[in-house]
């Protein structure tokens, strides 16, 4: 099992300080008792209305903050336990962003971003990072002359392959989408979409792919998680809406057609 | 980079031509003064404006021209060079405290807000009543006092950097704190610091001057503006002009240093607002 999810909950106090010394503050439940798996080599997607506690989710597994109680496990190693430090974590699982603008540096050239994972994990030479570097682009459907550009130069497809090379530069056995895809256009979302199919099959990766849009995870995934205010509701491989039980995956199947 | 919507305008013009006309006086101040600024006539004190003395001499028979200019030199000089070490001494703190949010942090913001409590000249007459009167004192007691608003700007800069999403995404990159304040947190407080240091400069001076009228900085027959107010002070109804062109001096020279800062200020809005 590459990535396992054991019960993790995540609260948040609603008030900031407590009014009574007494009494509880209210904590609001934004994760509640989430159990899943991911395999290697799996595509998985996370399906939910906004607020569902994807995004949260998300974060929890990439160590940004800490689970209030359960365990997520990457290759058998707690991830929030003290052994695990944020790089050798990051070395085995990556992260996407949503907005690919803010979270890539304005005053770096393409070349210069991709080189980072490079040079800290991998350690590679100036003329085996120049190749590296090339490949990268390459797998992500971008041209040699897009290395010397800054970030405000490219389109926003084009920045979020950047952002997708550079996750892969690191060679991580998982990679997190965190509604990656969604402020894209229609087509540069589905030319993303058979890229990152691509590159799975050819890399064996495995990618939990986070999305409120049940079409592109019908094309990508394996495997649907579905999440409705916090809680896991739902997996399924089928795409069968006969086969589905909880009354939200039926109507984000409704919206499908 | 893209056009700001703001272009050169006249504040801006004014400002710069107004900083560089002042500096260049200043270092070529031997070249330009008609006289020496530390020479005593004592058979021309007091003389009106003339051709000889432009703006006249003062008690001792000094050229009050030639003094200014040569005050730029002292003014600005020590201004910058306090704006240096001020900067060295609050960039480091403001990028740690500001990029790791310990709970040993608020021991320094404590302290700084404790020094922003009190009004800087009183601080600052305070520190130079404690070390002694003097130049080196008084430059002390500058540094002592505006290191504080330096670290919070710096600080206040540094979290909402960290705010965005390319810290975390240079830290999923593998790049040490270190490497990350560097190459991804400096570069981007450069400019606005700029702005800081500029706006700052004429607070500096200003400081400087008022400490020097008080008799707490620069001490006779040093050429210093806020100096040569003192002097001024007592002969002010016979001879105006000893207080009217050192005054403008301070006058000019702070203007300068707020509208450019004022300009930069707007042109750096523009620039967020766009991203």
């Amino acid at each position: 099992m590459l990535l396992e999810l054991r019960n993790v909950t995540k609260d948040y106090p609603l008030r900031p300080r407590r009014t009574s010394l007494f009494k509880k503050t209210p904590r609001f439940k934004a994760v509640n008792q989430v159990d899943l798996t991911i395999k290697k080599g799996e595509i998985v997607g996370l399906v939910g209305e906004s607020g569902s506690g994807k995004s949260t989710l998300a974060k929890l597994i990439m160590n940004i903050e800490p689970v209030t109680s359960g365990k997520i496990l990457l290759n058998g190693q707690p991830v929030h336990g003290k052994r695990m430090s944020d790089l050798t974590l990051y070395k085995q699982m990556q992260l996407v962003l949503q907005d690919s603008s803010s979270s890539l540096h304005p005053n770096m050239r393409v070349k210069e971003l991709l080189e980072e994972p490079l040079r800290n994990y991998l350690r590679q030479e100036k003329t085996m990072r120049e190749a590296t570097i090339r490949k990268l682009l390459k797998l992500v459907g971008l041209s040699p002359p897009f290395l010397s550009r800054y970030p405000h130069q490219l389109s926003g497809g084009q920045k979020q392959r950047v952002c997708i090379a550079k996750a892969l530069a690191v060679q991580p056995d998982i990679i997190l989408f965190d509604e990656s895809i969604a402020s894209l256009d229609h087509p540069s979302q589905m030319e993303i979409l058979h890229m990152l199919k691509h590159i799975q099959k050819q890399q064996q990766l495995s990618y939990l792919f986070i999305t409120h849009d049940l079409k592109s995870v019908q094309q990508l995934c394996d495997r649907v998680a579905v999440m409705y205010q916090g809680e896991l509701v739902e997996t399924f491989s089928r795409w069968d809406p006969d086969q589905l039980r909880h009354p939200y995956s039926r109507l984000l199947f409704q919206t499908l057609n | 980079m893209k056009k700001t919507p703001y272009s050169w305008d006249a504040s801006l013009i004014v400002g710069i031509n107004l900083l560089i006309i002042i500096v260049l006086i200043g270092l070529l101040a031997p070249w330009i003064s008609p006289h020496d600024p530390l020479k005593v006539n004592l058979s021309n004190r007091f003389v009106f404006p003339s051709w000889t003395y432009p703006f006249g001499t003062d008690h001792l028979g000094r050229c009050i021209l030639s003094r200014i200019i040569y005050g730029i030199r002292i003014s600005v000089a020590f201004a910058f060079l306090i704006m240096i070490v001020t900067f060295i001494i609050s960039l480091p703190i403001g990028l740690i405290t500001g990029y790791w949010r310990a709970r040993a942090n608020h021991f320094f913001m404590r302290l700084i807000d404790g020094t922003l409590a009190i009004p800087d000249i009183v601080l600052t007459i305070a520190i130079v009543g404690m070390l002694g009167p003097g130049f080196l004192n008084m430059m002390i007691a500058i540094i002592l006092v505006r290191w504080a608003s330096y670290v919070r700007f710096i600080r206040s800069l540094v979290l909402k950097i960290c705010e965005e999403d390319y810290i975390l995404s240079a830290r999923m990159s593998g790049n040490t704190h270190a490497r990350i304040m560097r190459r991804y947190i400096l570069p981007v407080t450069f400019s606005p610091l700029v702005i800081f240091g500029a706006l700052d400069m004429g607070k500096i001076v200003l400081l400087m001057a008022g400490l020097s009228f008080l008799g707490l900085g620069a001490q006779p027959p040093t050429p210093e503006w806020g100096a040569m107010l003192r002097d001024a002070t007592a002969y002010f109804q016979i001879a105006p002009h000893m207080m009217v062109f050192p005054g403008v001096a301070i006058l000019l020279f702070v203007l300068a240093c707020q509208l450019i800062s004022d300009r930069f200020k707007k042109l750096n809005a523009a620039d967020l607002k766009e991203v």
